[in-house]
């Protein structure tokens, strides 16, 4: 038994050896890791790193040009614009965090559930979700955020619900592809319930593809979040936050460019490093999939 | 092929329903008064009484539902607009071309340049233009699509004074709104081609063509694209409904009295029945749509044609219509 533990551990170690050379060879996934890694520092030293407060107000000092003093300029209270960003990288960072982790918590449970037990509860989950793929993925947010009213919690949750259906298709397809293998015939067996066989051995097989599609996800998470606030359904002033950054930079990008480029340049990072990243850990953990 | 058409509309009705009911559930639960949005604060106790009963909003909820879903089917009645008090599939109705135009336009523009980029990038694997073209393509599916449209604004419009910042009217309006919009599906749409391509590229039947003598063009646009074309089209329908659904937040950065702006607008005023309408008939539009691609399919590959066809001469022959020849 304890020899058999011993083999696997070495075989599993092995494999996830293999993936992370093969990760850290990707460039472009690396350069997506460093940014990650910086964002995920800056969020944490927030009120060291940043020169202001996100909400310290200057009347006379609205509308600056970007400068030495004002990397990224100031907005229409007179605050920086840099130190805001620093700031709203908790907020985003926070939001692609929970809301993934609540759309992969229940995708993934009602995947495993649909694909193991297949049949009538198949059926009935399947078409749940098919009714949510009916709605576009930004739209069903906008609903949900709209019934729970603004705040970032709701956010989360609109954000994390509307993402639920593509964990669901994805581990009921890798569910059934192990349902019917010999060890888990084996592990039934040996007397195992359900709920051991899919926790403790179906599960943990299927975990790359959940691995990658959450941090793709992450960055779609991010996306919404920011749309959400952009429609006023997301956080609330003074709290810094990028989508809602934009929306009240709106009304002056006629004359003061820098108060929405810098924002949308902050979100544009963050989604792009982490689809960098996301992409090279598909190639890593899927080898079939590099060309 | 007509019995596959009908099963598949058959097979909308039921999650149309579930939509609808999602719809339903998520304004009921929302917290206000509708007799209290359409009559106003002023209004006294005795008003928004009658109003409750007029709206029937005093039943049941399950008993509210039947009646909402027995309204559309029946009237094609969506409920009432509370701000303008007109019916809510008016204004929808009124507003969906520009919608439509615009996904349409969105969806021409990704597709032109999504293929021949994604073709291309196969063709030359990491060749210089292929990386490029990828990179461009990440950041293309990076951007918030309405930060996008602010910036082109903000360089088309005020800076260079070349096209217009918002409206629809002219085709030089359409061209922001639709670069905006179409950006991110040209970006997977690219990298779905690139990997299709690449792909196919390798298969026996390309090198036997090549073998034949014929030209590399018609071996790429013809014999290759065409086996690649699955999984592109699968893209090209998903990004339709990303793009009615970019659209939302696309046409109040250019202004656009499309049902986006309306919904947003909606969103904004807590004007319930307009939200809920729109997000259904996005849904009927959607469901459309997969349709549509579902037809696509079968009609790109002969390999799914023949399983429609031969499907149903199998049921003809244990009903007896086919005899034996």
């Amino acid at each position: 038994m304890s020899e058999k533990t011993v083999a696997i551990k070495s075989r599993n170690s092995g494999m996830m050896r293999d993936a992370l050379v093969r990760l850290f060879r990707n460039k472009a996934a690396i350069l997506g890791l460093i940014i990650i890694v910086v964002l995920i520092l800056s969020a944490i030293f927030a009120d060291i790193v940043s020169p202001f407060s996100y909400d310290e107000q200057d009347l006379r000092q609205r509308f600056l040009a970007p400068s030495a003093e004002h990397f990224f300029g100031t907005d229409e209270y007179g605050r920086d614009i840099f130190s805001r960003i620093i700031y709203g990288s908790r907020t985003s960072l926070l939001v692609g965090a929970i809301s993934v982790t609540i759309s992969s918590g229940i995708g993934t449970i009602l995947g495993a559930i649909s694909g193991y037990y297949g049949n009538r509860v198949d059926n009935i989950i399947m078409r749940l979700i098919d009714v949510m793929l009916a709605i576009p993925n930004i739209l069903l947010a906008i609903s949900i955020a709209a019934t729970l009213g603004p705040g970032i919690v709701n956010v989360m949750i609109a954000v994390g619900i509307s993402s639920v259906p593509g964990y669901a298709r994805l581990v009921r397809a890798s569910v059934m592809s192990l349902r019917d293998q010999e060890f888990i015939e084996a592990a039934r067996s040996i007397g195992a319930n359900d709920a051991r066989i899919i926790l403790r051995h179906i599960l943990p097989n299927c975990m790359a593809p959940i691995i990658v599609q959450a941090t793709m996800s992450i960055a779609i998470a991010i996306l919404s979040a920011a749309a959400l606030s952009f429609l006023g359904l997301g956080v609330q002033p003074p709290m810094a936050e990028w989508g809602s950054m934009l929306s009240n930079g709106r009304a002056y990008i006629r004359d003061y460019w820098w108060v929405v480029t810098f924002p949308g340049v902050a979100i544009m990072s963050t989604v792009f490093a982490f689809n960098l990243f996301g992409d090279g850990l598909r190639d890593a953990l899927d080898p079939r999939l590099k060309q | 092929m007509l019995r596959f058409l009908f099963r598949r509309i058959l097979m909308m009705i039921p999650v149309l329903l579930g939509v609808s009911f999602v719809v339903f559930f998520m304004s009921y639960f929302t917290p206000g008064d509708p007799a209290v949005m359409i009559l106003g604060d002023m209004a006294t106790q005795e008003d928004i009484q009658m109003m409750h009963e007029q709206l029937k909003l005093d039943e049941p909820f399950l008993v509210q539902y039947v009646n909402y879903v027995k309204n559309i089917v029946t009237k094609g009645d969506f409920g009432t607009s509370y701000t303008t008090k007109q019916p809510v599939l008016d204004e929808l109705l009124v507003r969906f071309p520009n919608t439509f135009k615009l996904a349409g336009l969105s969806v021409i523009l990704s597709v032109i340049i999504g293929i021949t980029v994604g073709i291309v990038s196969a063709t030359r694997q990491y060749s210089i233009l292929d990386n490029v073209a990828t990179a461009i393509s990440f950041i293309g599916v990076s951007m918030p699509n309405f930060w996008q449209g602010m910036m082109l604004i903000i360089v088309f419009s005020v800076w260079l004074g070349w096209l217009p910042p918002s409206g629809f009217s002219t085709p030089m309006h359409w061209i922001l709104p639709a670069v905006t919009i179409g950006t991110s599906s040209a970006a997977q749409i690219m990298r779905m081609t690139r990997s299709s391509m690449l792909e196919v590229i390798r298969q026996d039947y390309i090198r036997t063509a090549r073998a034949k003598g014929q030209s590399e063009r018609i071996v790429i646009w013809r014999h290759a694209l065409k086996n690649a074309l699955i999984p592109i089209i699968t893209v090209v329908g998903l990004s339709f409904g990303r793009l009615l659904g970019g659209a939302v937040l696309t046409e109040s950065i250019f202004s656009i009295a499309g049902i986006g702006k309306l919904m947003v607008d909606a969103i904004n005023m807590r004007n319930y029945p307009l939200v809920q309408g729109g997000v259904l008939f996005i849904a009927i539009v959607m469901s459309v749509v997969n349709l549509i691609v579902d037809v696509l399919y079968a009609y790109v590959d002969p390999r799914i044609r023949t399983q429609f066809t031969t499907n149903s001469i199998r049921k003809k022959i244990r009903l007896g219509e086919v005899g034996d020849e």
